[in-house]
């Protein structure tokens, strides 16, 4: 299976900056392939990313409870539903309302009013290493 | 003060703004190219001439982040075809492509990973 998933392409049409952004995925709905939700939470494209990754090529058992380490571990596949949006932390605590995934980067993108964003880091945990806890913008 | 003056003036801020979105959206980009693993493709397809060599150089840049240079530039893919031409260039099925579409039926199941798909499409705003 595992050579299946080395041969998956997230593959992104894109604006790089366009101001205002456009819609693409509307545009690209038209065309007619087949479509999937990924829920009702709010996410921008490169969380929306990271969680298809979760859910469609990690492999494994894992466990919700733990899923952080089950993630990095045993490379867990993971429903929607058990995606573990992390919505309130120390860290996060000045962008109450805000959804990130738990666990996957070093790396917070917070966004702070429409277009600017601000990049933060944290522990010096990486997606392919075992660590401690880490989170991703929403 | 004249108009031109003006004119200049509004021009060089402008051009920062620009700049200031496009750095924006490179760190977006790189983080996409982080969150899909080493084991996954991201493609960045449509882009402008520019757009395109801006990225390219991006992931070239002097990149300290062991994070990143543990991602070889074979994971990452920079074009300025079109999805469409990208699909009949490569031979990928339209039913092989999945969109990711807030407005979709069907929530993405772990199931959609297990060769229903080739390639997931994403928008990007």
């Amino acid at each position: 299976m595992s050579g299946l998933f080395s041969r998956t392409i997230l593959q992104f049409l894109q604006s790089l900056g366009d101001d205002p952004p456009r819609d693409r995925t509307s545009e690209l709905r038209v065309l007619g392939f087949p479509g999937r939700h990924l829920g009702s939470v709010q996410m921008t494209t490169d969380t929306a990313l990271g969680v298809t990754k979760l859910v469609v090529c990690d492999k494994g058992e894992y466990n919700s409870v733990s899923i952080f380490s089950a993630m990095l571990t045993l490379n867990a596949q993971v429903p929607l539903e058990d995606i573990p949006y992390v919505v309130s932390t120390p860290l996060t605590a000045q962008h109450e309302g805000q959804y990130f995934i738990s666990g996957v980067t070093t790396r917070i993108i917070l966004p702070s009013g429409s277009t600017r964003r601000r990049v933060l880091r944290c522990h010096s945990v990486s997606l392919f290493s075992n660590g401690s806890q880490v989170l991703v913008r929403y | 003060m004249g108009i031109s003056r003006i004119q200049s003036k509004l021009s060089s801020s402008l051009q920062l703004w620009r700049q200031i979105v496009i750095q924006l959206n490179l760190i977006s980009r790189k983080h996409m190219r982080l969150l899909a693993g080493k084991e996954n493709v991201v493609r960045f397809s449509h882009l402008s001439v520019t757009s395109a060599a801006a990225l390219q150089a991006s992931w070239q840049g002097s990149d300290t982040d062991h994070l990143e240079n543990e991602l070889s530039t074979k994971s990452v893919e920079v074009t300025t075809l079109s999805v469409m031409e990208l699909m009949k260039e490569r031979n990928i099925p339209l039913e092989k492509v999945c969109l990711l579409d807030p407005k979709a039926m069907t929530a993405l199941g772990p199931e959609d990973g297990d060769g229903k798909f080739q390639w997931f499409l994403f928008g990007v705003r």
